[in-house]
């Protein structure tokens, strides 16, 4: 009995000091891979490697439909008072060309995959690409400098940028997933919002209703760059679109 | 033996304690510079934010949607505020001051399109298992809103003059066939 404590201290101590996250070079900056179209697709591991691959490789065609030409439109609504900000739901919808993903089909061509217990990755591009070798290293995200677009947008002529960040689910995948769904919502919301706000103020309390609206048509968005806070499990996406 | 494994679950317990408090807590010397002093210029109104929540996804987007309502006052001000002052006198007497004072309110309601707002700059801390974001919204006014506009404008002169075309004219005809064609299979409700 005594004995069977030390295996189980060890594993308890070491299975949150060990937490490293490995990924492929070309999934964690996929802008600086260099093909022009480019998508990556997810999938969760399962039995057979293979399938997990091709799921992948159809998720990233989905993907890739839904950045090519996708009409994000909805709202949300805050109430703010003393005591804080509340948070009044939201309704948000997204709605793409769903014939184009069979074109995406027979157009990508799959030039790279990674797989761990977790999750299945796939690199698609539009043209027979050829990774450069340090573009196939796989990178412990410890070993990484916290990228600075967490802190500040990134701007260059011609594109507009967004982040988003999500907390793990119990699928990796749908973390991912969710990070790039905020992201572009956020993307649109760069574009156009509307806001509707109605502040009350008098001598013993202040409050505020606050309503956003918008209905937005994204085009060739592209992910940029992905992080992860290994330390609070944090996804983090970069997205881009050209303007 | 006993007091080794005592000493290793004490040493395990204090390290998931410690984790429990997070990374980087929020504290008054970790407000960014620019929330309390935030820039200014002439191209580009700013107005800094901050929010609470669990999700920190979450506490970024009230403290942006706060930042797009300040930017929202301040460019309705400009161009066509609606603030209203409602005062209100009840009592007599000595009475009515008092009164008025705590029925004074002031009504602000703001509804405008904000194009090309942005969080430029945000920073997270964590506090006790909530976040708190702050965020300076960024919006173009004067010639950085033009630029913006007319590089959005582009795209809409494509749009149309491809709308115009040849090819999108025999695309709606297609549309319009097969929608006929599922509805007539009962493919539509």
């Amino acid at each position: 009995m005594k004995k069977g404590i030390f295996p189980l201290l060890f594993l308890l101590f070491f299975s949150t000091v060990i937490f490293s996250q490995h990924y492929p070079y070309w999934f964690i900056y996929p802008g600086k891979v260099g093909c022009d179209e480019y998508e990556v697709g997810y999938s969760t591991t399962g039995y057979y490697e293979d399938s997990s691959k091709v799921v992948a490789f159809k998720n990233g065609c989905v993907n890739h439909a839904r950045n090519a030409y996708l009409k994000i439109e909805g709202g949300q609504g805050f109430w703010e008072t003393e005591n804080g900000t509340y948070w009044m739901g939201e309704k948000i919808s997204e709605s793409f060309d769903t014939a184009s993903i069979q074109i995406y089909k027979e157009k990508l061509k799959l030039v790279s995959t990674f797989s761990n217990d977790e999750i299945t990755l796939a690199l698609l591009c539009s043209s027979d690409f050829e990774l450069l070798p340090h573009q196939n290293q796989i990178l412990d995200l410890n070993d990484l400098k916290t990228p600075n677009w967490l802190d500040k947008l990134p701007s260059s002529t011609g594109y507009m940028y967004a982040i988003a960040m999500t907390p793990k689910y119990y699928y990796e995948t749908s973390s991912w997933l969710e990070a790039e769904r905020q992201a572009r919502i956020n993307l649109a919301r760069q574009i156009s919002v509307k806001i509707k706000s109605e502040q009350k103020v008098n001598i013993s309390e202040g409050q505020e209703i606050r309503d956003e609206e918008f209905s937005v048509v994204l085009r060739n968005v592209s992910v940029v760059e992905r992080w992860i806070d290994t330390k609070r499990n944090i996804f983090y996406v970069l997205i881009k679109m050209p303007i | 033996m006993k007091s080794l494994s005592h000493f290793l679950l004490l040493l395990v317990s204090l390290f998931y304690l410690s984790g429990c408090g997070g990374s980087a807590t929020s504290n008054i010397s970790n407000i960014p510079e620019w929330y309390t002093n935030p820039p200014s210029g002439p191209n580009y109104l700013f107005a800094p934010a901050t929010a609470v929540s669990k999700d920190m996804q979450l506490a970024v987007d009230k403290a942006v949607t706060g930042g797009r309502a300040d930017i929202a006052r301040q460019t309705e001000v400009k161009l066509k505020g609606l603030q209203k002052k409602f005062d209100e006198e009840v009592g007599v007497g000595e009475n009515a001051t008092l009164l008025q004072q705590f029925t004074e309110a002031t009504k602000t309601v703001v509804s405008t399109v904000l194009s090309g707002s942005k969080a430029e700059k945000q920073q997270i801390f964590e506090n006790g298992g909530s976040y708190r974001a702050y965020v300076l919204v960024q919006y173009p006014v004067g010639a950085a809103n033009e630029a913006f506009l007319n590089q959005v404008k582009k795209k809409e002169e494509l749009y149309t003059r491809y709308r115009s075309s040849q090819a999108y004219e025999e695309l709606e005809k297609e549309v319009e066939a097969y929608e006929k064609y599922k509805k007539e299979q009962g493919m539509l409700q």
